[in-house]
C-alpha cells in the first residue's frame, strides 16, 4: 500500500449541466455517459491525470470534470453560451482533493458516516453525502497494483476523490487534513 | 466613492439561477415581485415574505433568457432562501429547477462617477447608457474573464455589479484596483457601505425590518404586485392593507453638532413608547446625523419633530425627513455625473 495522502487537486475543470435536453444533447456531442444515476463513467482507466470524468448526479443533471487544458469542456463551451433550450449550464468551481493510502477507511471514518470501505468501486457509484459537516460529492476508485504510481501500489488500492463547494473549500481541506495527519499520513498543497 | 470611483467585494450575498418554462411563474409566486414580464436583459429587486405577510428577504432578480433567470438574496439568507424556493417548487411541480451558485462566483461592486468610464478599458460590454441603461444586466469579459455585469448597486451612484467565476476573483479584483487606482479608486468595506446605502435610504431585511415588518410598514408597497393571481404572502398582505400600519418606516435627521443615537433607541412620545431607531449614522456628504425608524402612524409625517431617548435617559430632538437623503432623484446612478 501506497502512504496516505490528500492532495489539492488543483489542475481540473469542472462544468456541471442540467436539464431535461442534458443527456441527448451531451451524447450528441460525443461523450460518453452513465446509465444510472448517481454513477461516473470516465475516458481512461484508472481515472488518469487527462481522464474525462463524467458523474451522473440524477436523471438529468451531469457533472463533468476535465484535465486542465480542459478541452473537451472547452470545445462544448460556444454552444452552452447561446442558451439551448433544455439545456442549463452549472458553473462548477468546487475545490476537489485526492484521498487515498494506508488507512484512508479510517480517516473517512471519523469524517462521514459513509462506510466507503464496504462500497464495491467497480460499479462506479457517486457518493453524495455529508463529510465533516459539508455537503461533498465522492468518486471511489481501485487501482490496479503497480500502476499510475512511482511508488507502486497495492492491489486493488482504494482511491477517492472528493468535491465540495468552494465557500467550504478552506476549511474543508484544513479539516481533513488534520484527521490525515493525525493518522500518520500528509496533506499536501491543500489549502489557498 | 461619491467623488471618483469605489470597490467592494459583494460575494457573500446568496447567488442562485432557476431555468425552465415554469422558472417565471416559480419568482412570481415566490417573490412579491412581477417577473413574468421582465424583459431579457433587465433586472427588478426582489422582495421575499413569509406566507404571514413578512418581509423575510430582498434581492436583485436578473432575467438572462425567457427560460433562465439569475437572482441574488442577503448574505444571511442565502440557504435558507435556496433551501425555501426548493421546497415550494417540489410543492408546486413547476417546470423549472434551481441552482445555489452562491460559492461558484465572486461578485463586487464597482461604482462612483468614473466607474463607467474606467470599467470601459477592461470589458467588451458597451456600457454607455443607450447599451446598458440602468437596472440593466449583460453577459461578457471583464480582464478577459467571463463575467455578468448588472446596473444596481446599493450605494447610490453609477455603478455595476460584476459576477464572475469564484476562482477569478482574485485577478478581476486586481484588475479593477489597477485600472481604478490612478483615478482615484478606494476599496470600501460595509461599515461605508452602510453610510452610502442610509444616505440612499435603503433598507437592510433584518436590521430596519423585524420579525413581524410587511412591505407596507417598510414603505415598499412599490415592489409587491398585488394583482399577481397569487404570491406568498398575498393573502396576509391584503388583511394588514385592510387594517393599516401600525407603524411606518421613515428617515430621520438630526442636528449638524447633536450626538448620535444608537440603533434601537427607543422614540418617546408623550411619556410612551411610539417606536425605534433601525439605523442611524453621521453623513459626511450630508454634514449630518441621519437614519431610519420605525414610528407610530401618527408620528410618520415629514417634517414632524421627534423625541429620541439616548442611554443618559436624555431625550434629543429630531426631525421625520424624506428618504433618500442624497439624489432624491436618483440622477447620479441613473444616469451618472462626471467626476
Amino acid at each position: 500500500m501506497s502512504a496516505l495522502a490528500l492532495e489539492r487537486c488543483r489542475q481540473r475543470t469542472r462544468l456541471g449541466l442540467k436539464g431535461p435536453r442534458a443527456e441527448a444533447w451531451l451524447t450528441a456531442q460525443g461523450i460518453a455517459l452513465p446509465a444510472a444515476p448517481n454513477t461516473w463513467v470516465c475516458s481512461e482507466a484508472g481515472l488518469g491525470a487527462d481522464a474525462l470524468l463524467v458523474a451522473r448526479l440524477g436523471q438529468s443533471e451531469f457533472f463533468l470534470e476535465d484535465d486542465a487544458a480542459g478541452a473537451t469542456l472547452q470545445r462544448l463551451a460556444p454552444s452552452l453560451d447561446r442558451h439551448l433550450p433544455g439545456v442549463y449550464p452549472v458553473l462548477r468551481e468546487d475545490w476537489g482533493f485526492n484521498l487515498g493510502g494506508d488507512g484512508v477507511h479510517e480517516v473517512l471514518a471519523q469524517v462521514c458516516n459513509v462506510n466507503f470501505a464496504a462500497l464495491p468501486a467497480d460499479s462506479h457509484p457517486v457518493i453524495m453525502t455529508l463529510m465533516i459537516g459539508v455537503a461533498v460529492l465522492v468518486v471511489p476508485r481501485a487501482r490496479a497494483a503497480g500502476k499510475g504510481s512511482a511508488s507502486g501500489q497495492g492491489a486493488g488500492e482504494r482511491r477517492y476523490r472528493i468535491w465540495c463547494d468552494p465557500t467550504f473549500g478552506a476549511y474543508f481541506a484544513e479539516a481533513l487534513g488534520t484527521v490525515v495527519n493525525e493518522c500518520g499520513g500528509r496533506s499536501t498543497g491543500v489549502s489557498g | 466613492m461619491r467623488n471618483a470611483v469605489g470597490l467592494i467585494d459583494v460575494g457573500t450575498l446568496g447567488k442562485i439561477e432557476v431555468y425552465g418554462p415554469g422558472a417565471a411563474e416559480l419568482l412570481d409566486r415566490a417573490y412579491a415581485g412581477r417577473y413574468s414580464d421582465l424583459k431579457v436583459g433587465m433586472t427588478r429587486y426582489g422582495l421575499m415574505l413569509d406566507e404571514s405577510g413578512v418581509i423575510i428577504d430582498d434581492g436583485v432578480i436578473a432575467r438572462l433568457d425567457p427560460q433562465l433567470f439569475y437572482f441574488t438574496t442577503t448574505t444571511g439568507g442565502s440557504a435558507t432562501v435556496f433551501r425555501e424556493l426548493l421546497r415550494l417548487n417540489a410543492l408546486w411541480g413547476l417546470d423549472c429547477a434551481l441552482v445555489n451558485v452562491t460559492g461558484h462566483r465572486a461578485a463586487f461592486n464597482f461604482a462612483g462617477p468614473s466607474s463607467r468610464e474606467i470599467l470601459q478599458r477592461l470589458t467588451d460590454v458597451e456600457l454607455q447608457d443607450e447599451a446598458f441603461p440602468y437596472l440593466a444586466v449583460r453577459s461578457g469579459r471583464v480582464a478577459g474573464v467571463a463575467a455578468r455585469l448588472m446596473r444596481v448597486g446599493f450605494v447610490g451612484e453609477l455603478g455595476y455589479e460584476i459576477h464572475v467565476a469564484a476562482g477569478n476573483g482574485l485577478e478581476v479584483w486586481q484588475a479593477l484596483y489597477a485600472a481604478g487606482a490612478p483615478r482615484g479608486l478606494r476599496p470600501f468595506g460595509v461599515e461605508a457601505q452602510r453610510v452610502l446605502r442610509l444616505e440612499k435610504g435603503h433598507l437592510i431585511v433584518g436590521q430596519d425590518t423585524d420579525g413581524l415588518t410587511d412591505p407596507l410598514e417598510a414603505n415598499a408597497q412599490w415592489a409587491v404586485a398585488m394583482k399577481k393571481p397569487f404570491f406568498v404572502g398575498q393573502r396576509s398582505l391584503r388583511i394588514l392593507q385592510a387594517r393599516g400600519p401600525r407603524q411606518k418606516l421613515m428617515g430621520i435627521e438630526l442636528a449638524a453638532a447633536a450626538p448620535l443615537p444608537k440603533e434601537c433607541h427607543l422614540i418617546i412620545h408623550q411619556g410612551a413608547i411610539a417606536g425605534r431607531v433601525t439605523s442611524v449614522t453621521h453623513s459626511r456628504a450630508l454634514n449630518k446625523g441621519i437614519g431610519l425608524a420605525m414610528l407610530s402612524p401618527d408620528l410618520a409625517q415629514v417634517g414632524r419633530d421627534i423625541q429620541i431617548r439616548l442611554d443618559s435617559g436624555e431625550l434629543l430632538p429630531a426631525r421625520v425627513a424624506a428618504a433618500p437623503f442624497y439624489d432624491p432623484k436618483n440622477l447620479r446612478q441613473k444616469t451618472g455625473i462626471p467626476a
